[in-house]
């Protein structure tokens, strides 16, 4: 398993892409599902611990992305300025990890808002 | 491409996150005098939009396989139906009761639709630039990247439309 996702990791394909970027999806989709639900939880707010769920949901997948960018940093003692899959690894993956946990910020701070602000009440 | 999508997905959640803030602070939606978008001729056109992916698949599969013919024949297709499309919303614009000037549903609603048609039209020149190297013969059955990437932003267009058609045209229903 490991050694399939260093083979990927070493390929720079989709998976490589997408744990550096899986952040802004998760919190992309996590702020619209969040908006287009907002009127359903002030109907029915048991719905809230759906929202409470996504962000927790949401979050793992990020922590997931983050896991997978430190081990992009870890494997190789490469610069990025080296000029090679090492280095070029590494650097991705120091954004990768500045974006997702970023975005799990962003992802918090929008979850925050459901169980202490009720607009709707 | 990827990046690229990663942006476009972000500005399409803030902008129909925002629709549904407004939505959601209004006592009346639509508002008083806007009847909610027409249901059966919008349909139809989703189905040619999100139709016109499988066509694209089949090219890209066509291209793999060396097979020239195919992947002219898929992305054609999938061209015309991107422009039927676009034709429609430019006829539904038309027809619209309400300008993009007159409240915030109006402004939203030209603002996502039009963005989105605006990625259709970019997505359509794309597909002309593929086609043409197509037709002069610069693809093969191992150099295709350009038909690859231009399939991925193919489906991700489509993929924006779900989420735009169930926003602005289901939810007003419910």
């Amino acid at each position: 398993m490991a050694q399939r996702l260093q083979a990927q990791i070493d390929k720079g394909g989709l998976p490589m892409w997408l744990a550096i970027t899986i952040g802004i999806w998760a919190w992309t989709i996590h702020m619209f599902f969040l908006a287009s639900t907002a009127e359903l939880a002030c109907r029915h707010h048991s719905f809230e611990w759906v929202m409470h769920a996504a962000t927790a949901g949401l979050i793992a997948v990020t922590l997931a992305g983050v896991a997978v960018c430190l081990k992009m940093v870890r494997s190789t003692q490469d610069s990025e300025e080296a000029a090679t899959v090492g280095g070029r690894n590494h650097f991705l993956g120091l954004v990768g990890l500045i974006s997702n946990a970023f975005n799990i910020g962003l992802i918090l701070l929008e979850g925050i808002y459901v169980p202490f602000l009720h607009a709707c009440r | 491409m990827l990046l690229t999508i990663t942006t476009e997905a972000m500005i399409f959640g803030g902008l129909l996150s925002s629709y549904f803030f407004i939505r959601a602070t209004s006592k009346e939606w639509p508002p008083h005098g806007i009847e909610p978008p027409e249901l059966g001729r919008i349909i139809f056109f989703t189905v040619i939009l999100l139709g016109s992916s499988f066509p694209v698949i089949y090219a890209e599969h066509a291209i793999k396989k060396g097979n020239i013919r195919g992947l002219r024949i898929g992305l054609a297709m999938a061209f015309v139906m991107g422009l039927i499309f676009i034709g429609n919303q430019a006829l539904e614009y038309r027809d619209l009761t309400f300008g993009w000037r007159d409240n915030a549903y109006g402004s939203l609603f030209y603002l996502i639709t039009g963005l989105h048609g605006a990625h259709v039209v970019g997505g359509l020149l794309m597909s002309l630039v593929v086609q043409i190297k197509a037709w002069t013969g610069r693809f093969s059955a191992k150099r295709h990247r350009t038909v690859q990437v231009f399939g991925m932003y193919w489906h991700f267009v489509d993929v924006v439309w779900i989420f735009v058609f169930s926003s602005l045209y289901l939810s007003a229903h419910l």
